[in-house]
């Protein structure tokens, strides 16, 4: 297990004006693996993820990606790393097309430049054929009418195909390491059993890949998590198997038992 | 003079410059508030209130009633903001709230847009209107001396009557029912409405004192300079817009700590600096443009964190 | 399916139904030059109304042009660029319209540069008439200064129209929106002031009998006698405004329709999502703002060897506001859409002389209503079609390789 984690925070921590939103939480993952983050609504979850993608510095502690250390790395450097996410309320590009949402996970990796763009139309043909057909293969593992409709702007999607292709845009990088945010989020049952169906199968796609997945559904979490890490006010509670988390006490009050707290 | 009396003469234009720019800015931020729309037409509204004085005056002269200058003055003020005001709302009603939902450059054209057809409004309408308009000579004029330090007349009365609205108009806002509801959808529209604000009275309410106290620094300004022009708009609206984001958008006492300090910092640079007094401007732009750099939130204002 | 549909698309007729449409709008253009009086601007207005208005009701229709363009868009480019090259001999007439249509390209030009700031990456710039002023001061001074040739003023003017960019570097990536509005307002008036003030740019006057161009001793100031016709001497300046257009016309549709687009389309929609997908926000939005404004000063260092007179007031905040009205108006993030803006909103004021007194007050109302009405402009932003490149790969798989030559084109 040592040797084989992908990804770990050490005494992470983070705070907005006083308020301790992150406080010194130890998680790690291993090359592979599902790791379910679960807590309440305002336990840090999504903060976790803003920090590990870059988009927050942490005021205190220290994350590291196969062994070397990300903090204060820059969201884009940190994402050329291999570390892709999706977003809670969906931060697609509405207006361009399922096709080009895709491509923008795949653009760091193009040779193409500025200056190829308008003089070397034939690098730029060669380059967009190819991440074409990966992206039509991307968008078929989740549904095979996406391909389909790759030229409609995103906008007109509904929201269970909006979330298939933001998580096409993640694998589109190619990450080693995915942090899904609520990918259940404003879905009903059904179409949330679809989604876990292809997540799966990304998984089954490329083996390597380790998820990081933010719930607080914990029908989802069971159906597709190793592990599982309980947060509650921005403090690790407890850690284990599903069964051992969901049967924590902590964890149970946190949930369902004080009042004042939002589930 | 001593160079303290230099100081402190300029700080006294600056502070009366300083004030007119407030009244302006007062309303960037009211409307920043309750729509989130930057009204780029806003410097238009001020020189709208000084044409709007001038045909009162004319009308007022045609009359025979034009006497009694104290008088005459407080009916000038008066009549200017109220007509200033109705025409304000008017264009809020047809053109700015339409556009504040839109993207936030479809909304600055609109409002630019608006500015354009108000400057051509007037110099179309208006007698000659390409031309400077000379403004009556209604303020006691002369001066006396405070020290080495000259102090004139019309200056305190045009200070002293910016401290008065800017009184009042905190008074408005923070002491009455409708001042509460102001506030109450500058902090959020929807939640007001939930709670019995009527959304759209409000608004009209807000350009309403907006625009009234736009044309009140309108008129202040045509008896500072004895004159007026049609296309004294632009130039302000940028400066009530600067100062309203120095002192922090959305704030008020930030629009109008904003406006002084833009008022100081022209004086001031067409004192002491080289070639100042013609770029006056030019340095206090630097100093937004540095103050937008390191300081967005303005004097103020307090730091908010992106939600990610 | 779709290959059915574009082979019923092509074929001899419909190579006629396509520059029939064509010519039918030329003609229409150019009558609404050359006709004197207002009556042909009305009524053309209304005709482009009612055929907006009916395609509205029939998309069938607009598909099928749509389909038909696209379709036979080789016949369609030659045919628009010979009516273009031929624009000269038809207004030969009055040199008047033609000199409007060269300021036409140039705010063309320009407002490609601007149009790439606020259309493609969605930085809001209101100074572009500051830039223009770069570059035209730029080739004006070195002009008059150092008797440099036009062949070296051009490019200088727009490589300083880049460099002054970096005034604003900082501002631009630490500010956005309303704030950024007023960094760049506040740079515009700071320009035009300083203009005003300054000794060695002329001041108020400006700067006078900047020459007019003249490549390797042929002055373009000059007749083209033809013997059957004589083209006023502002057509050379028009072709050479032709090349220029073109130029930056191809760059700004290569830009957008390549990898680069799509990266600046991800900034303009959402910096934070961009930036954890890799893109380096920061860095593009200063090529961009840079490369923009390059455009821009190009097409000032042009306007300043067209007329040979500049001074502050042409560059004030009102051209500003025109160029950016081009950009939203037209359609942002799609060059013809700001083709389509600058044609319209520099022709027709023109042609609006008739009613001079009111033209501003006209002007600020059309605005207020288009863009109540039609906020994403006349030609609004569409989804990317790679389509096109992809068939390109796809035929240079197929031939051998060797051949690259023959492919040239692309």
């Amino acid at each position: 297990m040592e040797n084989n984690r992908i990804f770990w925070t050490k005494d992470l921590s983070i705070s907005f004006g006083g308020l301790v939103a992150v406080d010194h939480v130890n998680i790690d993952i291993a090359r592979g693996e599902v790791l379910g983050l679960i807590g309440p609504n305002g336990s840090g979850k999504t903060t976790i993820f803003n920090i590990i993608t870059g988009i927050y510095t942490p005021t205190d502690g220290d994350f590291f990606f196969e062994g070397e250390s990300l903090l204060g790395k820059p969201p884009y450097e940190i994402a050329r790393k291999g570390i892709a996410r999706t977003f809670q309320i969906s931060r697609l590009c509405l207006d361009l097309s399922v096709l080009d949402n895709v491509f923008i996970g795949m653009h760091y990796r193009q040779k193409h430049w500025l200056i190829d763009a308008v003089f070397r139309r034939d690098l730029l043909a060669r380059e967009v054929s190819e991440a074409r057909d990966r992206a039509f293969s991307l968008l078929s593992v989740f549904n095979k009418e996406l391909v389909g409709l790759a030229g409609v702007p995103v906008g007109a999607l509904p929201q269970i195909d909006r979330r298939r292709v933001e998580i096409c845009r993640a694998m589109a990088m190619e990450p080693r390491l995915l942090l899904l945010d609520e990918p259940s989020a404003g879905m009903t049952l059904e179409e949330m059993t679809e989604l876990m169906e292809d997540i799966r199968k990304v998984q089954e796609e490329s083996k390597e890949i380790s998820i990081i997945i933010v719930e607080h559904d914990m029908t989802v979490i069971r159906s597709i998590s190793d592990r599982v890490v309980a947060l509650n006010y921005g403090r690790k509670i407890a850690e284990g198997t599903c069964e051992e988390v969901s049967h924590n006490t902590e964890v149970r009050e946190a949930y369902l038992g004080k009042r004042g707290i939002k589930i | 003079m001593t160079f303290l009396d230099m100081l402190l003469q300029q700080s006294i234009n600056g502070l009366m410059l300083g004030i007119m720019y407030s009244l302006v800015a007062v309303g960037f931020t009211l409307y920043f508030g309750v729509l989130d729309v930057i009204n780029f037409a806003h410097g238009d509204f001020f020189m709208l209130g000084s044409f709007m004085a001038l045909v009162l005056y004319s009308i007022a002269e045609a009359a025979g009633w034009a006497g009694n200058t104290f008088l005459v003055v407080i009916y000038l003020f008066i009549g200017s903001m109220i007509l200033t005001g109705v025409v304000g709302v008017a264009t809020e009603r047809l053109c700015v709230k339409p556009v504040s939902k839109a993207p936030m450059l479809i909304s600055l054209l609109v409002t630019l847009g608006l500015g354009i057809a108000i400057r051509e409004a007037v110099r179309i309408l208006y007698p000659r209107g390409s031309d400077p308009k000379g403004f009556p000579t209604l303020l006691p004029q002369g001066a006396f001396n405070l020290g080495s330090i000259v102090i004139r007349y019309e200056n305190l009365i045009i200070f002293g009557l910016g401290i008065v609205v800017i009184i009042v108009v905190n008074f408005l806002i923070n002491r009455t029912k409708m001042g509460s509801a102001i506030r109450a959808v500058a902090q959020d529209g929807e939640a007001a409405m939930m709670m019995g604000v009527d959304l759209d009275r409000t608004i009209d309410i807000t350009f309403l004192i907006g625009s009234a106290v736009a044309a009140v620094a309108g008129i202040m300004n045509g008896f500072y300079y004895g004159k007026t022009m049609f296309n004294i708009g632009a130039m302000m609206g940028v400066i009530g817009f600067s100062a309203a984001v120095i002192g922090g958008l959305g704030n008020i006492y930030g629009a109008i700590v904003g406006g002084i300090l833009f008022g100081l910092l022209e004086t001031f640079a067409a004192a002491v600096l080289p070639y100042g007094a013609e770029n006056k401007r030019v340095f206090a732009f630097l100093i937004v443009i540095l103050f937008l750099v390191f300081r967005p939130t303005g004097i103020l204002g307090e730091k908010v964190y992106e939600r990610v | 399916m779709a290959d059915e549909n574009q082979r019923s698309q092509t074929g001899p007729l419909k190579t006629v139904t396509v520059l029939g449409i064509e010519v039918v709008i030329y003609a229409l253009f150019l009558a609404l030059l050359l006709m004197p009086g207002g009556e042909i601007l009305i009524v053309e207005v209304l005709l482009l109304l009612a055929a907006l208005f009916y395609l509205r009701r029939n998309p069938a229709l607009r598909t099928q042009i749509q389909e038909l363009f696209a379709a036979n868009a080789r016949a369609a480019w030659i045919g628009g660029i010979a009516m273009m090259l031929l624009v000269p001999f038809f207004v030969a007439s009055s040199p008047y319209w033609l000199f409007i249509i060269i300021i036409a390209g140039l705010f063309l030009v320009a407002c490609l540069g601007l149009n790439l700031q606020l259309g493609s990456t969605g930085m809001v710039n209101l100074a572009p008439a500051a830039f223009y002023a770069v570059g035209a001061y730029t080739a004006g001074l070195l002009a008059l200064g150092w008797g440099l040739p036009a062949w070296i003023t051009l490019p200088a003017g727009a490589i300083m129209a880049g460099l002054f960019s970096a005034f604003l570097f900082i501002p631009v990536l630490k500010t956005t929106g309303h704030y950024l509005a007023l960094v760049t307002l506040a740079f515009q008036f700071m320009v035009t002031i300083l203009l005003d003030n300054m000794e060695w740019t002329g001041g108020p006057q400006g700067l006078k009998n900047i020459p007019l161009f003249s490549i390797a001793g042929y002055s373009f100031n000059t007749d083209i006698n033809l013997g059957f016709i004589v083209l006023p001497a502002y057509a050379n300046f028009y072709y050479l405004m032709l090349l220029i257009v073109a130029a930056v016309g191809i760059a700004s549709l290569r830009i957008y329709n390549s990898w680069v687009g799509v990266t600046l389309s991800t900034i303009r929609d959402d910096e934070i999502a961009a930036q954890t997908f890799g893109v380096q926000v920061n860095r593009w939005k200063l090529i961009i703002f840079s490369l923009g404004n390059c455009f821009i000063g190009l097409a000032g260092a042009f306007y300043s060897h067209l007329v040979g007179f500049i001074s502050p007031p042409n560059f004030a905040f009102d051209k500003s506001l025109v160029m950016v009205s081009v950009v939203i108006l037209g359609g942002m993030d799609n060059v013809f859409g700001v083709v389509l803006g600058s044609l319209l909103l520099i022709i027709l004021p023109e042609k609006l002389r008739v009613v001079q007194e009111y033209r501003f007050l006209i002007y600020g109302v059309v605005l207020i209503v288009m863009l109540i009405f039609r906020p994403r402009g006349l030609l609004p932003f569409k989804p990317r079609d790679f389509s096109d490149l992809v068939e390109a790969a796809k035929r240079k798989r197929a031939i051998p390789a060797g051949s690259e030559a023959a492919e040239g084109r692309a």
